[in-house]
C-alpha cells in the first residue's frame, strides 16, 4: 500500500517534471542546466523533506520531486508523502552575485491515511501553496546550497469516511525551506 | 558501512511506524477513547484552528473521526454559557474583557481573531455551548463532549456563582438528554456536587494534579473519573484508580513519544493535540 502511494507520487512528480522540460525552449539547450536537490521545510505541517530535480533555463529554475513529512506534531507518523514543486525566478540574472537572491512560487502536499476507529476511513490531503525570497549559495565544485522564507496559504482537506462532505479547511501558512543542490551539467 | 548503517537507523528511526499493540486494562472495555483536546487540539507552535470554534470541533468528529472532543465552557454576567479557553478574550478575538464580565448579546459578535493566522474564508464566531450541544448530542452516534468548566472570573477576581454555572450546565445538558455522552469537568468539588444533586444521571470527572489525592475527593463526590495530565500520573497510581471505580483520561498528549508513554499506562480516553497521530498508533 505504501510503496504504491510513493509509487503514484514519484509518477506525478516525473509528470510535472517532464511537462517542464516539454514547456522549456528546447532550441536554447545550451543555456539549459539540470540539478538534483534536497531540501527540508517547516512549516503548517511540520517539518517535511523533498528530492526534486531542478532545471535552470536563464533567469528561471523548475523542480519538482516526491516529498515526505516527518514531524509527528501535526501530522501521522504513517505515509505522509507528498510533491514538492516549484518555480524560481531570479532578478539580477545574468549578473554575476556572490549570493544570487530569487524569488520563488512553491507548491508542497501531503498525503496520508485517515485512521478513524471504524478502519473506513479515506485519505487526507494537505496543500501548501506560498511565494518567498532567498539566496542561492555555491558551496564548491558541483555543490550549492540554498534557502528561503516563504509566505502563503494552506488547504486541509479532511475526507472522513465520505458519508459526509470533506471537511476544508484553509489559512495563512509560513514556510522556512533550506536544502542542498547537485549540478549535473555544468551550472 | 557504518555510515550506511548509521544512515538506515535514522531513516528507520524516523520514519518508523511503531503502533500501540498492547491489551488495555482499563474500565472502558480496553479500549481508549480519543479526544480532541479543545475541538481538534491545541497547536505546537500556533493554532491551525481556534480551540473551541466550530471548525476544530467539525475536524476532529466530522473530518477525523474522533471519539469525541474536549471544550472549555465559561459563563456570561447573563448567564449564558460559551465555549472558550482564554482567560482573557483580547487573547483569541477581537473583544476584550473577560467573558464573565461580557453581555451575550455581546459575546454573539466576537469573532476568532489570528493576526497572522486569521482564517482566509472562515469566519468563526464563539459558540455558546446549547448549540454545540444540540448539534451533536441529536446524532445517530453521538460523541463524547467533555466539558471543562472554566468558573474563575479573572478579570473580576472572583469564581463565578456556582450555583447559577451548574443550573446553566443542568439545564443545557437536560435540554438534549446527553446524559450518556456529556461528561462535565471541573478542578472543584463543589459545581460537581451541585450538579450531581440536580441529577444523578450527570456524568462528572474531576480535574487533578495528584491521583492518590484525586481518588480521595472523587470518589465521595460520586465523580466516574480523573482528568490529569500523562506526566503527572503513574501505571500504578492509574491502576489503584480503576481498583477504586474511577476511569482516567489524560491530557498533554501530542508527539508519539507521549502517546506511547500515555497508552502504557492503560488510560480510558486520550484528550490528545494530535488527533491523527493517535489514531494511527491506536488503530
Amino acid at each position: 500500500m505504501i510503496l504504491r502511494r510513493i509509487s503514484a507520487q514519484f509518477r506525478r512528480a516525473l509528470l510535472v517534471s517532464t511537462l517542464l522540460l516539454v514547456t522549456t525552449n528546447v532550441n536554447a539547450q545550451e543555456s539549459l542546466s539540470y540539478d538534483l536537490r534536497a531540501s527540508t521545510t517547516f512549516s503548517f505541517t511540520g517539518y517535511g523533506s523533498a528530492l526534486a530535480f531542478g532545471l535552470q533555463h536563464k533567469a528561471f529554475q523548475w523542480y519538482a520531486g516526491p516529498r515526505v513529512v516527518w514531524s509527528d506534531a501535526y501530522l501521522p507518523l504513517e505515509s505522509p508523502w507528498g510533491v514538492s514543486a516549484g518555480m524560481r525566478w531570479f532578478p539580477n540574472y545574468p549578473l554575476q552575485q556572490r549570493f544570487p537572491s530569487f524569488v520563488v512560487v512553491d507548491f508542497q502536499s501531503a498525503r496520508y491515511p485517515g485512521a478513524c476507529a471504524s478502519g473506513d476511513c479515506l485519505d487526507n490531503t494537505v496543500r501548501e501553496l506560498s511565494i518567498g525570497y532567498g539566496l542561492d549559495v555555491p558551496i564548491a565544485g558541483k555543490w550549492g546550497a540554498y534557502s528561503s522564507i516563504h509566505f502563503g496559504t494552506y488547504f486541509e482537506r479532511l475526507n472522513g469516511d465520505g458519508s459526509r462532505n470533506p471537511i476544508v479547511t484553509n489559512n495563512y501558512n509560513a514556510m522556512l525551506l533550506a536544502g542542498v543542490r547537485y549540478h549535473l551539467s555544468a551550472p | 558501512m557504518r555510515k550506511s548503517l548509521t544512515c538506515t537507523l535514522i531513516i528507520l528511526s524516523l520514519f518508523g511506524c511503531e503502533r500501540f499493540d498492547e491489551e488495555v486494562v482499563n474500565l472502558n472495555n480496553g479500549r481508549v477513547d480519543v479526544i480532541g483536546h479543545g475541538g481538534s487540539g491545541f497547536g505546537a507552535l500556533y493554532e491551525t484552528h481556534p480551540p473551541n470554534s466550530s471548525i476544530a470541533i467539525e475536524r476532529a468528529l466530522d473530518g477525523l473521526h474522533a471519539d469525541g472532543v474536549e471544550v472549555d465552557v465559561q459563563m456570561s454576567s447573563d448567564g449564558v454559557l460559551y465555549l472558550y479557553h482564554d482567560e482573557r478574550l483580547e487573547s483569541m478575538t477581537h473583544c476584550t474583557s473577560c467573558i464573565g464580565n461580557q453581555l451575550s448579546s455581546d459575546l454573539d459578535q466576537c469573532h476568532y481573531a489570528w493576526g497572522i493566522n486569521d482564517n482566509l474564508s472562515q469566519d468563526q464566531a464563539l459558540l455558546r455551548l446549547k448549540g454545540v450541544l444540540e448539534t451533536y448530542i441529536n446524532r445517530s452516534n453521538p460523541p463524547e463532549i467533555y466539558l471543562d468548566i472554566k468558573a474563575f472570573n479573572f478579570c473580576a477576581e472572583a469564581t463565578e456563582d456556582l450555583q447559577r454555572f451548574a443550573q446553566e450546565l443542568h439545564d443545557a445538558i437536560t435540554a438534549v438528554d446527553g446524559f450518556d455522552h456529556v461528561i462535565v469537568g471541573s478542578r472543584g468539588v463543589a459545581l460537581l456536587t451541585t450538579l450531581k444533586s440536580m441529577d444523578a444521571r450527570i456524568r462528572t470527572v474531576l480535574d487533578v494534579d495528584d491521583i492518590p489525592e484525586g481518588i480521595e475527593k472523587a470518589v465521595p463526590a460520586a465523580c466516574e473519573g480523573l482528568v490529569i495530565s500523562y506526566a503527572l500520573a503513574s501505571k500504578q497510581e492509574v491502576q489503584n484508580a480503576h481498583q477504586a471505580g474511577l476511569k482516567v483520561t489524560f491530557f498533554g498528549v501530542r508527539g508519539r513519544r507521549s502517546c506511547l508513554e500515555a497508552l502504557k499506562m492503560h488510560p480510558d480516553a486520550i484528550q490528545t493535540d494530535n488527533i491523527e497521530l493517535l489514531q494511527q498508533i491506536l488503530y
